[in-house]
């Protein structure tokens, strides 16, 4: 999996109180505006009749294009969540110093897609001790490794800190495979940690800890899950539009301007644009359920470039760079193989990646074809090297889905 | 005074209405907006309840005969005025003229929809159920005036008269919830480690990918005189998974048994044909 990025890490909230990891049962995603839930709605029996969207836009559809990679890296570079990392500190960081707290053990439940690693570079950055996951392959069978490095886990929890390191178990979900074999080390690994005297910080996707609690009633041996606060409008125009106004700055004395594909509005503009923009960012509030990541790449994957040099006359600033801001982005599930399609997905949010293998373990024997070629062809999955993850600009509607299915869900 | 004591004796007995003051465009109305009514419930609800979310699927189904049964009510007591001359004698002479004719020709027949009434109220069945009737096992399709439509996991459709409400065991394995308890059997050997057998079972159901969280996993023993009979009782998040459920908990629940190097037990060949 990707790394975070080192020159993202750096964005803050701006206001003087830090915001704390808060209570899972207590999570509230951004509601989204009316207005635009009834869009969304009507858009739906839209979709039942198979008819095309039109609209007026300010410039046409057809002369955009998806910015390239490279450009999308210069102007919003994969960020690590500056204020998800404020949040960690100033949720642990008392804690941390206490020398016989009253609880040893914390669990941070973190919404699905985290691709960065969120808790990993935070405890990094501490100088934490960061346990890493078994390989997943060997989690169905006795494996001396694995074994190895439960018991040397085993052996340092035993022993009272002296200093105030703390050890974070970054990712829970990557101890376990849905498989009847596959759960035997996530039970070793939570009946070591049950008896812990060190501190120690465990993090978990939230569809893994929605599994965990049923097959291994792991919320037995981690009581109080916290998770962090929804990013709402302010929240993400305070990290998104720092990040992106600095990027658009090239310091050769060009500049990018970012403009609402629909009014031609500057996203960073005057006051007369101000509504506009808190429009937009409520809507991707709402969309990515307060997702950092998932707002993230939702914003990313709005951003278009053009009309080309060639179409001097479809140009309607002529003077700038132009990157356009259209409308979020709308996935539907291909209506064939639907039901191992969703299968698949829930299998992959469960275990946040799996490989080709691993995704043969964990479903039934059913008729699976090219449905995983086509969900990674068409954005629902994303493939980095062998691993293949659900992607989390598709998370919205892979979620919006599997609920419409009925599947188990997550509480984020 | 006589002549008008003469007239309400001549209405009273009078059964119908004067042709000439029956309303027939009127009559013809109400029939067809009601049969236009039912005839778009029984396709539109379906419909949504296919495509909309499925928590919401057996509440639109369900509405379907509820709708029905109001519009016949509703259009029979619009109707009646306006054919029949209403008067308490002339409602004993229809009541006594429709007993003897339903007494001997359609018994079976009114008793079925007068039983499709209480079964609106009553609900041993609505659309989108599991039931087993008289041994056959499916999903209501459909709740008719007379009788409901099953279909089995053959795909075979299957017609049972409301009439057996009357006197026959109807189960219904979801009775209007979302999910239903499925059973997987496993017959083994007599000598095994039961716990460790066990524990292998629960944890095939626990990590089957149709399996409804908010439901619990049992698996239960007991011993026969041939073995050990086991059953796994789990619930899929969608009932009409099933027998998906149960097929892949029966297939991983074989692999694991064949890793623990326990035996399943089979019925001989000729005892099967002899019996």
């Amino acid at each position: 999996m990707s790394q975070p990025s080192q020159t993202s890490v750096q964005s803050s909230e701006t206001g003087s109180v830090p915001k704390t990891l808060h209570p899972l049962a207590d999570y509230q995603h951004p509601a989204m505006p009316t207005e635009e839930t009834i869009r969304r709605i009507g858009w739906k029996v839209w979709q039942w009749w198979k008819t095309d969207e039109s609209n007026d836009p300010f410039i046409a559809k057809e002369t955009l294009h998806q910015a390239d990679r490279d450009q999308l890296d210069e102007l919003v570079a994969p960020p690590a969540c500056g204020p998800l990392l404020d949040e960690f500190s100033a949720t642990f960081d008392e804690w941390a110093r206490t020398p016989r707290p009253t609880n040893y053990l914390q669990l941070v439940v973190l919404p699905p897609c985290d691709r960065n690693s969120v808790l990993t570079t935070w405890a990094e950055r501490l100088g934490h001790e960061v346990v890493s996951p078994p390989n997943r392959d060997h989690l169905n069978s006795d494996n001396t490794a694995t074994a190895g490095l439960l018991e040397s886990l085993a052996e340092t929890l035993r022993r009272e800190s002296t200093s105030q390191s703390v050890i974070v178990i970054p990712r829970l979900e990557e101890w376990f495979l849905r498989h009847h074999d596959g759960l035997s080390w996530v039970l070793r690994l939570l009946n070591t940690i049950s008896s812990s005297k060190r501190h120690l910080i465990v993090g978990c996707s939230s569809w893994a800890w929605k599994f965990l609690c049923k097959s291994t009633q792991a919320a037995l041996v981690l009581p109080s899950p916290v998770t962090p606060q929804a990013f709402d409008c302010d929240r993400l125009k305070d990290w998104l539009m720092p990040l992106a106004a600095d990027a658009c700055d090239h310091g050769d004395g060009r500049s990018s301007v970012l403009r609402f594909a629909d009014s031609g509005k500057s996203v960073f503009g005057d006051d007369a644009s101000q509504q506009t923009t808190d429009k937009f960012f409520q809507k991707l509030a709402g969309r990515s359920r307060g997702i950092p990541w998932v707002a993230f790449h939702l914003w990313r994957r709005s951003l278009r470039s053009g009309p080309d040099d060639s179409n001097q006359d479809q140009q309607k600033f002529p003077e700038e760079r132009t990157i356009w801001v259209s409308a979020l982005a709308q996935f539907t599930l291909p209506a064939e193989e639907a039901d191992a399609a969703l299968l698949i997905l829930h299998s992959l949010l469960i275990h946040e990646h799996l490989n080709l293998k691993q995704i043969e373990q964990a479903l039934p024997s059913i008729h699976r074809g090219n449905v995983l070629p086509g969900l990674t062809k068409s954005g629902f999955v994303v493939r980095d090297g062998d691993q293949f993850s659900c992607s989390p600009t598709a998370y919205p509607s892979i979620r919006e889905r599997l609920a419409a299915s009925g599947f188990p869900l997550d509480e984020i | 005074m006589m002549g008008e004591a003469e007239k309400t004796k001549a209405d009273a007995v009078k059964l119908l209405n004067d042709i000439q003051d029956i309303n027939f465009a009127k009559i013809a109305i109400i029939l067809v907006a009601a049969w236009v009514i039912i005839w778009l419930s029984k396709r539109l609800l379906p419909f949504l309840a296919n495509r909309g979310p499925n928590q919401l699927r057996l509440y639109i189904l369900g509405g379907v005969p509820v709708i029905r049964l109001l519009m016949l009510a509703l259009a029979i007591l619009w109707v009646f005025p306006l054919i029949f001359n209403v008067t308490l004698e002339n409602f004993l002479v229809i009541a006594g003229g429709a007993s003897v004719a339903i007494g001997f020709a359609f018994k079976d027949y009114v008793s079925s929809l007068i039983a499709g009434i209480v079964a609106v109220f009553e609900r041993p069945y609505r659309p989108g159920d599991w039931v087993t009737i008289e041994g056959d096992y499916g999903e209501v399709k459909s709740v008719g005036m007379r009788a409901i439509s099953l279909v089995t996991a053959s795909d075979d459709l299957i017609t049972v008269p409301h009439l057996k409400l009357w006197d026959k065991n109807i189960s219904n394995s979801n009775d209007g919830e979302q999910t239903l308890m499925c059973v997987v059997n496993f017959y083994l050997t007599p000598k095994h480690d039961a716990e460790a057998v066990r524990d292998v079972l629960r944890n095939v159901a626990m990590t089957s990918p149709y399996l409804e969280y908010a439901n619990p996993v049992l698996v239960m023993l007991a011993n026969e005189p041939w073995g050990t009979h086991y059953k796994v009782k789990a619930y899929p998040f969608e009932m009409r998974d099933q027998f998906a459920f149960i097929s892949d908990i029966t297939a991983r629940g074989k692999s694991a048994l064949l890793k623990l190097a326990v035996e399943e037990v089979a019925v001989p060949v000729t005892v099967g044909l002899n019996h």
